[in-house]
């Protein structure tokens, strides 16, 4: 079972995601925030980041030049999923070396279909 | 008042309002073979408008050309 | 509330709203920049949150907020208290939605319009401060209203032309639909009036909303009538126009093409052949005047009413605006050759550079390859080429991940061939493979792709054309749900019944293999493929109700607005409480529920609930309480209005029954105080006299049980004195399988309800007896009075009996009324299902409806009841 990290600090968003992913097979892990994902990360191997961008202690952006900054993590792909719809926000998460990007709110099946792509399960 | 009822003949004058249309209903229900006379009406309220979009009753057009084009819409 | 989702929605909601107001306190004694910060990161979560749902208007309000703690934050507005009152209101008004979609499922009509003002002031103040562009304002509140779906065709063409003319003439036309809330007479609206002053309409229309199916007990005061125009007016002034119903009104903007759309028949007239070509030719002299002769000598040749002098009238009217009208006119050109619906479908005015993005629909989509693994290989490349100049270490990092990720989105298509080429090709240490092989594989899989054509989906091309017409393919486009005419499901409906009673002969046959012939094992193989296919018709059917189920939300939505109007017009406090609106019955069950709903609610605020004061004196609490619950209870859905009010009292009730001579001296001293209740629904019980403007025009309670009972429903009151009333209906979950008996009479099939039959008996001649002139029989003891059905339903023949010269009779337990109706022959039991009759047929109160039966044959079935009372 692929497992994904899902890194936002709202509850609510936690729980939509980590719905619509567990209803579609996958195994998922819940991060309040940058740091705490980046803890996360250490410990344990996650096939793909699911991450939004304002968090407090440490967003989005910095969470992912961080994990491509580290040599032990695996470089599973990265979800951005912002609230912010602006070409120049998502230019800045590709430089810090984001997979992909998408503008909040997703739709279940969108989101269904990309964790799949990035994670090589079968469409 | 703004509506005058004869037998089978309402004569519409000025503008018609929802007060009027308890009457005209009231009117259109009970009469058959009526004519509705609106040369000289200016405005009709909506309540009296959809009453006379189900009953379809004869009209004579109003000279208001704004308010003829309407009451041609109801195609009495 | 069942979605766990929404549930934590509103808890978290709830904690960050107490904590933007205690931050927007703090802040106004001292300034704090990790304050503002927090503030903003919070207002932004919740917008992000409120997006998950479709409440726009709160998302609005939150991205307005969010945008002016912005300025806080970088200081373009600095923090007063008239600052921090708008925050702190905007915040009051998303707690209440949020108690509202507690509540309700979503925030009330009147809510959201708050939003939205405030949103507007909002960003007013930050448009003065800091001179933001208006086109953002703009785009806010128009951006959903483009091009939405609308009828085009009811438009007549003379006035389509005639907007397509102001199209050219530079303007914008914008189609307004205004959808007058039912008691808007009640708040001294005038829709027909407001329509009337519309500036610059070119059209106007009205449609009535629903049917009238009995004039006489149309409520007036309720608004039914539709409005649509189409003006040239700017969407401003039309706001202002109508800015006190905006909530009523819909914008939409429309483009030209939908307006072009040449209408007639499509046989007969002169060849065209020659003129097309010829007409192509001068239009590239542009040469006006010999345009338009040309078109008059074939207008002449050609019937009004054929397609192809639609297509030249409107060819006419663009010949003023070439060469802007050019790629139209060829358009149409094309329509006469081929007599199909002219193919434009976008044109575009270019910019003054070369190139420009449009966007097209275009069909990139296979069964194999769907488009968002194009886009993850699209991104791929976009975030290579941004990472090209990092850190060593970045880059390293993020080429491996985009490996790993390519590799996955080839996995995720199970392509072997495509895996094994990518590990042959792509080394990590060089970004030039990667890209090449991302290119290589959009441009030929896209081609394969195309070549497929099976979805189409929008994407972006470019080109570089100065005006361009874009032909459009005629590929359905395909979504995740289908819309489905209600005629088929019906039809599917049908079939299914047919299977149910069509399965019914197996069971028939295996008996007959049995016993005629003796054959057990052959029957037992039979009964057991009979209950096969017994169980999946059992599914089949199961599963196409569900596709006709829907929640009695759909309902129960539109009263806490009706209740919130009317109380506040009646003065009376009243709370509205909706409990089990998640519980789905058929769509024609629930469409059966709304108007004796809104009478039962009326009822209850007009009559049931007192006045604030009245409701002190008793002790009760000064708001009252109107429920309106819904719930299963095992086939039938149960909808009740429960009010606290004063109650019915029985006697009342008994007294006005007797005067009316509803019922006999006897009864009257009798009869029990929850039967007299129920005496409220006979017809001819509720009386003009007692009506008031908000229940309409004198229509009883009678009505809402014959609707209840047209869906073979129940309606019961009860109530106690100053506790409150409480009207229950039953209806059942969907026009499922009914269990019937068939019996014959005058040699057509006619059948009972099964649940109203206690038994089937023989009588003899000798039988009957006449007691006060009446027909009754003696059965183990009880005598029941004794009905011919042929003279119940009016059949000119006489009752036939069997060899043994015997009547076959059905005796029918009515609630413990018990009778007995003689027919010529019982032909069994079968399961049916029952559709109640429509429209002019519903009259027809003695049958309960139709069912076809498995000969194709049509089956009457009847309501004993009515078979009973009516005559």
């Amino acid at each position: 079972m692929k497992k994904v990290l899902v890194v936002d600090d709202a509850a609510t968003v936690r729980m939509y995601h980590r719905k619509i992913l567990n209803d579609a097979g996958f195994q998922v892990d819940e991060a309040l925030n940058g740091l705490e994902a980046l803890e996360k990360a250490f410990k344990d191997e996650y096939d793909l980041y699911i991450v939004d961008i304002n968090m407090p202690k440490l967003d989005g952006y910095s969470f992912v030049d961080k994990l491509r900054n580290m040599e032990s993590i695996k470089q599973s792909p990265v979800i951005v999923v912002s609230t912010e719809s602006e070409e120049k926000d998502k230019e800045k998460a590709y430089e810090v070396g984001a997979n992909f990007y998408i503008v909040k709110p997703v739709k279940p099946d969108e989101l269904v279909k990309y964790a799949k792509i990035f994670t090589g399960v079968p469409l | 008042m703004a509506v005058e009822f004869s037998e089978n003949k309402a004569i519409f004058k000025n503008t018609v309002t929802i007060e009027e249309a308890e009457a005209v209903f009231e009117w259109l229900l009970r009469e058959k073979d009526v004519e509705v006379d609106m040369i000289e009406c200016e405005h009709i309220h909506t309540s009296v408008f959809q009453i006379l979009a189900i009953f379809k009753p004869k009209i004579l057009l109003p000279k208001d050309e704004e308010l003829k084009k309407w009451i041609e819409l109801l195609g009495g | 509330m069942k979605n766990p989702i929404l549930e934590q929605f509103i808890l978290e909601s709830r904690d960050y709203l107490q904590r933007v107001g205690e931050i927007l306190i703090k802040l106004e004694e001292e300034q704090s920049k990790d304050l503002l910060n927090e503030l903003f990161r919070i207002v932004h979560t919740l917008k992000g949150n409120s997006g998950l749902f479709n409440f726009s208007a709160m998302t609005k309000l939150l991205h307005a907020s969010e945008d002016l703690m912005n300025s806080l934050r970088d200081e373009t507005i600095s923090y007063s208290s008239h600052i921090a009152d708008i925050l702190l209101e905007s915040m009051d008004i998303v707690s209440q939605m949020i108690d509202e979609v507690e509540a309700y499922g979503e925030p009330q009509l009147s809510t959201n319009e708050r939003a939205q003002e405030k949103a507007l002031l909002i960003r007013e103040i930050l448009s003065e401060k800091k001179q933001i562009e208006t086109s953002e304002v703009l785009k806010l509140t128009s951006e959903e209203k483009t091009s939405k779906h609308y009828d085009y065709l009811v438009i007549p063409e003379e006035f389509r032309i005639k907007i397509v003319k102001a199209f050219f003439e530079g303007k914008n036309p914008i189609i307004v639909k205004y959808m007058p809330e039912e008691e808007c007479f009640y708040k001294g609206e005038d829709p027909l009036f407001y329509v009337r002053k519309i500036p610059e309409t070119i059209w106007s229309r009205f449609y009535l909303r629903e049917k009238i199916e009995d004039i006489a007990t149309f409520d007036i005061y309720r608004c039914i009538t539709n409005f649509e125009a189409v003006t040239t007016a700017d969407e401003e002034t039309l706001k202002e126009h109508f800015k006190y119903i905006l909530d009523q009104i819909e914008f939409i903007k429309p483009e030209i093409v939908s307006f072009i759309v040449p209408h007639g028949d499509k046989n007969g007239g002169p060849v065209y052949e020659d003129f097309v070509l010829d007409f192509r030719e001068l239009l590239k002299s542009e040469s006006i005047d010999i345009l338009k002769n040309s078109l008059r000598a074939l207008k002449e040749l050609t019937s009004p009413t054929l397609f192809v002098a639609s297509c030249l009238r409107w060819i006419e009217a663009l010949i003023d605006y070439i060469p802007k009208s050019t790629p139209y006119i060829e358009a149409l050109l094309r329509s006469i050759e081929t007599l199909e619906p002219p193919m434009f479908d976008k044109i575009m005015e270019t910019k003054k550079s070369e190139v420009e993005e449009i966007k097209v629909e275009k069909p990139i989509k296979t069964l194999e390859i769907p488009a968002e693994l194009f886009r993850v290989f699209e991104e791929q490349r976009k975030v290579l080429e941004k990472i090209k100049d990092k850190d060593e270490n970045i880059r390293r990092n993020t080429i491996s991940s985009i490996i790993l990720s390519l590799e996955n989105a080839i996995k995720s298509l199970k392509n072997e061939e495509l895996l094994e080429k990518f590990k042959r090709e792509v080394k990590e240490e060089n970004l030039e493979t990667i890209l090449s092989f991302i290119d290589e594989f959009i441009k030929e899989e896209k081609i394969i792709t195309e070549e497929a054509k099976q979805l189409t989906e929008p994407q972006t091309v470019k080109t570089q054309k100065e005006e361009r017409i874009i032909y459009k393919s005629e590929e359905p486009t395909t979504t995740k749900f289908l819309k489905v005419d209600e005629e088929k499901v019906n039809r599917l409906m049908n079939l299914i019944g047919e299977l149910v009673v069509a399965k019914n002969s197996l069971l028939y046959l295996s008996k007959k293999v049995e016993r005629e012939y003796g054959i057990a094992s052959l029957s037992k193989e039979m009964k057991i493929q009979y209950s096969v296919i017994n169980r999946i018709s059992e599914d089949m059917q199961d599963a196409i109700m569900q596709v006709r189920m829907i929640p009695v939300a759909t309902v129960f939505q539109r009263f806490p607005r009706l209740v919130r109007d009317l109380s506040k017009k009646l003065g009376k406090n009243v709370k509205l409480h909706i409990e089990g609106e998640d519980t789905e019955a058929d769509k024609n069950v629930i469409e059966a529920l709304t108007d004796p709903l809104i009478h039962l609610v009326r009822n209850s605020l007009d009559h049931g609930v007192e006045l604030p004061e009245e409701r002190i004196a008793k002790g009760k609490p000064e708001t009252a309480t109107i429920t309106l619950r819904a719930k299963q209870e095992a086939d039938r859905v149960i909808i009740q209005v429960e009010d606290d009010g004063r109650g019915i009292n029985p006697e009342k009730i008994k007294i006005k029954a007797y005067e009316k001579g509803l019922i006999t001296e006897e009864a009257l001293s009798k009869i029990k105080d929850d039967e007299a209740l129920n005496l409220i629904f006979l017809p001819g019980f509720s009386t003009k006299e007692e009506t008031s403007e908000l229940s309409g025009r004198g229509v009883g309670m009678d009505v809402v049980r014959t609707m209840v009972e047209r869906f073979n429903g129940t309606v019961s009151v009860s109530s106690e004195k100053d506790r409150g009333t409480t009207v229950t209906m039953a209806l059942p979950l969907s026009m499922a399988v009914s269990h019937v008996m068939l019996i014959e009479a005058a040699g057509r099939k006619y059948a009972f309800p099964l649940d109203v039959i206690s038994e089937t008996v023989r009588i003899r001649e000798e039988d009957i007896h006449i007691f006060k002139g009446e027909m009754v029989v003696s059965l183990r003891g009880k005598v029941l009075p004794l009905f011919f059905l042929n003279d119940l339903i009016d059949l000119k023949a006489p009752a036939l009996k069997n060899e043994n010269n015997e009547y076959a009779t059905v005796v029918i337990n009515l609630k413990g009324e018990m009778f007995a109706v003689i027919v010529d022959s019982l032909l069994g039991t079968a399961d049916i299902i029952l559709k109640p009759f429509k429209g002019f047929l519903s009259s027809l109160r003695v049958f309960s409806g139709t069912a076809i039966l498995g000969d194709g044959s049509i089956l009457l079935v009847i309501n004993p009841k009515e078979l009973i009372y009516g005559s």
